[in-house]
């Protein structure tokens, strides 16, 4: 939990400085929002945490997020099929070629970083034959839920994409972040040797967290669709690596030595959660601003980025000595 | 060497020669303006910043790093360059030193992130990757900055005995920079790096030094492309020069018979890897296929170049 | 102690290209008994270990549990029939916490995840029964190695091993860590688990052994009862017998050249007591002691590689200044590493880069030519194997990647020679070879520090040894004292002085 301490600090100084230069800045509706605005990258976050804290790499799921908003929207629209079976068809989709893309990574010892680029230009390029331009969704029953919102007391409200990131978060906290299947994830992105030699199933475990990885990439495809009542073949480009940057930023390590896209094992899904809200913030607080430049917000994540890295590292080296090499 | 470019050298040729019999007109080509116009020069003419940006790439990845921070340095360098010529206070050249003096710094902060502070790669770039985009935006104020210079007009869209100058020059730049590797020890270092890291150092090679280099290499190379790009079009745009290059140029060194591992590497396989990409884009182009299925030969273009890599070490141990 | 054996190898063998790592090995270990196994690097004792623990499959033999004949696919299979190993790099995952190390995989669950309360208290049941009493929530890596290694005991326990098998579990540990180890591995056997125990340090073994299997070059030289074998007997076993004659390769020499390497005070990572070291030109200087004695470590201090923390170093009078690797083969003062794949050869370049790198290592313009006739002058004089100096260096034997790393550092003309184990893993002819070279290379006035764990290639090799214990030097032989029985004395007696 230590690793995800820095995030935390940020996430509470950076709202501190928000309330500080704009007074509506701690109101409830911009936490809310900030949950909505960020749904896409939140949900996402979870699988690509997972797959880097098992040492792995996965840069096809902003591809696979536009995929799978098309699909949906071709299911809601030309099928005319329910929502309630369509969107559990998009996430086993989602699964199913994150597990693909495991099976050839495992299969043939394949590096990741290479396999999910071949998946990235895939999924993208079949999501293009699927729908050059976005296909707006007009189904009433799906209008319905992706417009629906939680009431919350004080006259508030939580929209879907809101509710769909906290119920990930707080499903994640509690059943997820304590699992076996997490403990095995560490150690295979600890010490894939010791690992093996420990008796965990690490070919499984490498193909279970890719296929978690394709269904939370899908269910961010899915909050795209909802936010923007659409499915594009052109969405979500980039969220692979805004992804990572924001698991970094939450403490999840890529490794400190060794090949260069092995090594993982530290950090957890929490912190990149953290990472995300501090992204969000970031955001808001440029918006806020008024007179800033959209530029900013990158230069800014950047920066972040950077203090992050420089921040664990500290930490790591003052921490635990007897680690690493 | 030679055999490591041959499987993109031969993949370029078989794509031309698969477009020269199915894609009418694929070969015509008509001169105006004292220059070649047609496929063929079209693909040397727009596969040059990618050509550059693959250059750049090779070494690092050769020494067993990457650079994901190319594309954004791209834009970055050629906003840069942009907003000093639409000042009006500089000439072509001064605005190519400054693309290129931009590139040189972010690819030093590069290389020292990797070496000094010994930071991974993947994640060190990372850094440039998205700060790099938001610096650019920042320094042309976001939206297209258009801008008028003769030279960088001539460097861009000019020809020089017919051919596309850039074109031209990103193959002069790769044969030059082939040269000095193959011509002096260099080559052998950055190999040697690659392949046994702890076995380089203990043989009293510089690695950090090597490597440092490598990444300022790479930053120069982006900036190189990132002003091609802006004269070619006589304008920067901060939010989509370069976008996803970076993953191209990967796949072009990769399909150029450098291993993500690093080790064995060829300057001219990514020359080839580069074209053939844009080989791919342009090719479809003609046929009125758009993209989605490029994206899709594209995806079959990692994997065979994986695997054939696999099977090629495979092969190797095999024989031993 | 006639009980029938918990678990047996008979008649093992394992072959990988180019070596026979294990030739018909006979093993059994008791239930009850602590077994050691020792032998020096390359005799084939993790080989043994990984087919016991179901890493590597065996080629030929079997693997015989309570008398039945077993396979293991993996690791896994093996634990689940009960036999659990420690390895000697420790093998835990340092960010995770004690108790999840050790339930890794059989955590107890409950509705929410896995239960922490459950796990927390059967992880200190797991532990008290090698008699720890640790916050079983912090991370196992901010522990020591000793700890770490106990909570892997503790792990196996708790899977209901009954057999042991224990790779230098003390390897990394300090003597009073190892004790805690060793005391743990005794209570463990004498609860009726069969326990094999690799380890190289003696008083350790007569420490903790029933009885003793010494392993040489892939076979089993014997096995010993602690309470009827020596310290002697059993280095002797070893590291092997010597035909009495002294080799008369070294007759025709008489070393009296300028001292070349000179260390006054030297020490650091791996050797903390500081020695002091003389090798003149001409000279060959061995250097005897049994798996990390800190022989190796005493040349990659000298290399530059380890970090010196006190000392004087001069190579040809100059002074060589600490952790620089560059600045040592500068001044000609090389090592020829004993991780041969891992610290020396680039597998994928060609013979003739592998031999010019050290020479290229300046940034200057490269001639082919040039490297090809250095390469083509080291393959003849070096007789390496390979007719063409292309050929990838990662596909050539062991024997010739030994001569290739050799030829490198001829090529690059040094002063000095650290050679570490330089004919590990060579076939008997190179073998010969490479020591005909040393000897001639001193000839022409190298001075070299010759490594090896073997008594008679040391004889044959060197005018002067150093004995090693303990990670410092013990004593020194030269002249009329070189003899077998004396390094041997040298090395047997510092363990009994040390006990």
């Amino acid at each position: 939990m230590k690793r995800s301490a820095p995030g935390a600090i940020a996430l509470v100084l950076l709202v501190l400085a928000g309330a500080c230069l704009h007074g509506n800045f701690l109101s409830p509706r911009v936490g809310l929002d900030l949950l909505s605005d960020n749904a896409v990258l939140g949900v996402a976050v979870l699988g690509t945490t997972c797959v880097l804290v098992a040492g792995g790499l996965d840069l096809s799921i902003g591809s696979l997020a536009a995929l799978a908003s098309v699909v949906l929207a071709r299911l809601l629209g030309d099928a005319g099929v329910s929502p309630a079976v369509a969107i559990p068809i998009v996430l086993a989709m989602g699964a199913l070629l994150g597990l693909l893309q495991g099976a050839v990574v495992v299969a043939f010892g394949l590096q990741p970083f290479l396999v999910t680029l071949a998946g990235m230009f895939l999924f993208r390029g079949v999501a293009l034959s699927l729908a050059q331009e976005s296909i707006p969704i007009r189904d009433p029953r799906w209008t319905g839920l992706a417009t629906a919102s939680l009431p919350l007391p004080g006259g508030h409200a939580l929209r879907a994409g809101g509710v769909v990131f906290a119920a990930v978060f707080v499903l994640w906290a509690l059943f997820g972040a304590r699992s076996r299947f997490v403990a095995r994830l560490h150690a295979v992105g600890g010490d894939e040797r010791s690992a093996l030699l420990l008796g965990v199933p690490v070919r499984t475990t490498k193909l279970a967290v890719h296929a978690l990885s394709g269904a939370t990439a899908a269910l961010a495809g899915v909050l795209f669709a909802a936010a923007s009542s659409s499915g594009s073949s052109i969405a979500c480009s980039g969220l692979e690596l805004d992804a990572i940057a924001a698991a970094v930023v939450g403490g999840v390590a890529l490794g400190a030595g060794g090949g260069t896209f092995r090594g993982g094992g530290r950090g957890g899904a929490a912190g990149a959660f953290l990472g995300v809200l501090v992204f969000g913030v970031i955001a808001d607080l440029i918006l806020f601003q008024g007179t800033l430049s959209a530029g900013w917000t990158r230069v800014a994540m950047g920066g972040m980025l950077l203090l992050f890295l420089a921040l664990h590292r500290a930490l790591a080296g003052v921490g635990s000595p007897a680690i690493g090499r | 060497m030679k055999s490591r470019a041959l499987p993109a050298a031969l993949s370029l040729a078989l794509l031309l020669a698969v477009a020269a019999v199915f894609v009418p007109h694929f070969l015509e080509f008509d001169v105006h303006g004292g220059r070649l116009h047609g496929a063929l020069a079209d693909i040397l003419q727009r596969g040059a910043p990618l050509a550059l940006l693959a250059l750049g790439l090779t070494p690092v990845i050769a020494t067993g790093g990457v650079d994901l921070s190319v594309g954004s340095v791209m834009a970055l360098a050629s906003s840069c360059a942009a907003v000093a010529v639409a000042r009006g206070e500089s000439g072509a050249a001064a605005a190519a030193g400054i693309a290129l003096g931009v590139g040189l710094a972010a690819g030093l902060a590069n290389g020292l992130l990797v070496t000094r502070a010994s930071i991974q790669p993947i994640v060190a770039t990372l850094v440039l990757l998205t700060a790099g985009r938001g610096l650019a935006v920042l320094v042309s104020g976001g939206g297209i900055l258009a801008f008028e210079s003769e030279g960088l007009e001539e460097l861009g869209r000019g020809a020089f005995a017919g051919f596309p100058s850039a074109g031209l020059l990103a193959l002069a730049i790769t044969i030059a920079t082939a040269a000095l590797v193959r011509g002096t020890t260099l080559g052998l270092h950055i190999e040697a790096i690659g392949d046994n890291e702890r076995a380089a150092r203990l043989s009293g090679l510089r690695v950090d030094r090597v490597r440092l280099a490598a990444y300022a290499f790479s930053g120069l190379c982006a900036g190189a492309a990132g002003l091609l790009v802006a004269a070619d079009v006589g304008a920067a745009d901060a939010s989509h020069v370069g976008l996803y290059q970076e993953l191209d140029a990967i796949l072009a060194v990769v399909i150029g018979g450098t291993s993500l591992a690093g080790g064995r590497t060829s300057l001219a396989g990514s020359w080839c890897g580069a074209l053939a990409i844009q080989a791919l884009s342009t090719i479809f182009l003609f046929l009125g296929l758009g993209t989605p299925i490029a994206l899709c030969v594209k995806a079959a273009a990692v994997l065979a170049a994986v695997a054939g890599a696999k099977l090629w070490t495979r092969r190797a141990e095999a024989t031993a | 102690m006639s009980s029938p054996p918990l678990v047996a190898l008979a008649g093992v063998e394992m072959r990988f290209p180019g070596v026979v790592a294990l030739d018909g090995v006979d093993l059994a270990v008791r239930a009850g008994e602590v077994h050691a196994l020792v032998g020096e690097n390359g005799a084939g004792k993790s080989t043994l270990i990984r087919i016991l623990t179901g890493v590597h499959p065996l080629d030929a033999g079997a693997i015989l549990l309570d008398g039945a004949p077993v396979r293991f696919a993996d690791p896994r299979a093996a634990l689940a029939a009960g036999v659990a190993a420690i390895h000697q790099e420790l093998t835990c995952i340092p960010e995770m916490s004690v108790a999840a190390n050790l339930l890794l995989g059989r955590e107890p669950r409950r509705l929410l995840g896995i239960d922490r309360t459950a796990s927390h208290a059967r992880a200190r049941a797991a532990l008290a029964r090698v008699g720890l009493d640790l916050p079983v929530e912090r991370p196992l890596g901010t522990f020591s190695p000793a700890v770490q290694q106990l909570v892997a005991i503790a792990r196996a326990l708790d899977l209901e091993a009954r057999v042991l098998v224990l790779d230098e579990p003390t390897a990394s540990l300090d003597r009073r860590e190892a004790d805690l180890v060793l005391r743990c591995v005794r209570d463990v056997a004498a609860r009726g688990l069969a326990a094999l125990f690799v380890g190289h340090r003696l008083d350790e073994i007569f420490a903790v052994a029933d009885r003793i299997t010494v392993l040489k070059n892939g076979r089993r030289v014997g096995t010993f009862d602690r309470a009827t074998t020596t310290r002697l007997a059993l280095v002797e076993a070893m590291l092997g017998r010597v035909p009495d004659a002294r080799a008369t390769a070294r007759a025709d020499r008489t070393p009296a050249g300028p001292n070349v390497l000179s260390a006054r005070g030297i020490a650091g990572d791996g050797l903390d007591a500081p020695f002091d070291l003389d090798v003149a030109a001409g000279e060959v200087l061995g250097l005897a002691g049994l798996l990390g004695s800190g022989r190796s470590e005493l040349l990659r201090l000298l290399a530059g590689v380890a970090r010196r923390t006190s000392g004087d170093l001069r190579v040809g009078g100059a002074p060589l200044p600490a952790g620089d690797v560059r600045a040592a083969v500068d001044l000609g003062l090389v090592l020829s590493p004993e991780e041969r794949k891992s610290d020396g050869i680039f597998p994928n370049l060609s013979v003739r880069e592998n031999v010019a790198i050290a020479c290229e290592r300046r940034f200057r313009t490269a001639s082919k030519a040039r490297q090809r006739a250095l390469a083509a002058e080291m393959i003849h004089r070096l007789a390496i194997g390979c007719a063409d100096p292309e050929r990838r260096a990662g596909t050539l034997s062991g024997g010739n990647q030994q001569k290739t790393l050799l030829g490198r550092w001829l090529a690059a003309r040094p002063k000095a020679l650290l050679l570490d184990e330089p004919t590990r893993g060579v076939d008997v002819g190179a073998r010969a070879e490479i020591q005909a070279t040393v000897a001639e290379l001193a000839r022409d006035g190298m001075a070299t520090v010759y490594v090896s764990s073997s008594i008679e290639e040391l004889l044959l090799t060197s005018d002067r040894v150093l004995a090693l214990h303990g990670r410092r030097v013990v004593s020194e032989l030269a002249g009329e004292e070189l003899a077998e029985a004396a390094i041997l004395r040298a090395i047997a007696s510092a363990e009994d002085s040390a006990t």
